[in-house]
């Protein structure tokens, strides 16, 4: 697993709200996508966590305070419907907002995925303004 | 071998996602851009498994899987692309190319399984024997020749 340590975000002379967010995906490709997409994006971030797959990101999220999660789908060792699973018999993870960023274009599946809890779906490739409404709607406005 | 309504899907979802995910257009190829140098040549191949099962593979020159790689990633000029950054590239590219066609071809009612896409180096024969087999589209990427094939059988 990997981190990413960002200065708190700034607004005025005091300090604004800054969020700590993981993405879970087996490519280290969409992981830095996302990331950065994140920063254009505007969000606040304090940590940004990175796990390759549904085990490693459930252990980071046992680890450290997670804000928000960005999970694929189709990963090995545990893929991100597995991880959800598992998420939801956790009473310390079960509420973690869970945003899928998958090529799965499904609609049976998705739906299956929102009676799992997950908040939001974004088809890949994703913009900087889809994840701004999608941190904003689930996490709360942000001053950018 | 694909028959012509596949073709032209798989051809329409190659080109839109070369130019979503990476900033890379798509043009028709004439016969002679076919031919390219020497070099190896990198295959990324997927499996599906839902009504029908089978898979998508994309063969591309070496060289375009770094700019591929440097255009999703939107790196610099002067930042270096590792290799394994080029594979883990080319392999996204066909995940998104493979969800896309899945949708297109069985609808969005479709459940579909996925497996994890793997990759492969090519010579320059295998690639002239892909080249004649005639189970490959044929496409123009960024003056690139680059080859995908979508195989699918019935659902044993």
């Amino acid at each position: 697993m990997l981190s990413t340590r960002n200065n708190t975000a700034r607004n005025g002379g005091g300090y604004t709200m800054s969020f700590n967010i993981l993405i879970v995906d087996d490519s280290r490709t969409i992981r830095s996508v996302i990331k950065k997409t994140l920063y254009i994006a505007g969000v606040p971030l304090n940590e940004v966590y990175e796990a390759s797959n549904g085990l490693e990101g459930l252990q980071c999220m046992r680890d450290n305070w997670i804000d928000l999660c960005f999970a694929d789908i189709n990963m090995p060792v545990m893929n991100g419907i597995e991880m959800i699973e598992k998420m939801l018999e956790d009473q310390l993870l079960a509420k973690l907002p869970v945003v899928i960023v998958s090529t799965e274009g499904s609609k049976t599946r998705i739906e299956e995925l929102f009676k799992k809890g997950v908040r939001a779906y974004l088809r890949k490739p994703i913009t900087p303004e889809i994840v701004r409404n999608v941190v904003k709607e689930i996490l709360g406005d942000y001053d950018e | 071998m694909m028959n012509k309504e596949d073709r032209k899907i798989l051809h329409d979802v190659c080109f839109s996602v070369f130019e979503q995910l990476a900033f890379m257009f798509g043009d028709e190829l004439e016969d002679d851009e076919l031919e390219t140098g020497s070099g190896f040549f990198l295959r990324a191949t997927m499996g599906f498994r839902g009504q029908m099962q089978g898979s998508v593979s994309i063969v591309v020159p070496e060289t375009i899987s770094t700019t591929l790689a440097a255009n999703i990633l939107g790196l610099d000029d002067d930042q270096e692309v590792y290799p394994e950054t080029a594979l883990d590239a080319l392999r996204e590219l066909l995940n998104t190319i493979t969800g896309r066609l899945m949708t297109e071809i069985f609808g969005e009612e479709a459940v579909i399984d996925l497996s994890i896409p793997v990759t492969e180096q090519l010579s320059h024969a295998d690639w002239e024997s892909l080249v004649e087999s005639d189970e490959y589209l044929a496409v123009n990427i960024d003056e690139n020749p680059v080859l995908i094939t979508l195989q699918m059988q019935q659902r044993q």
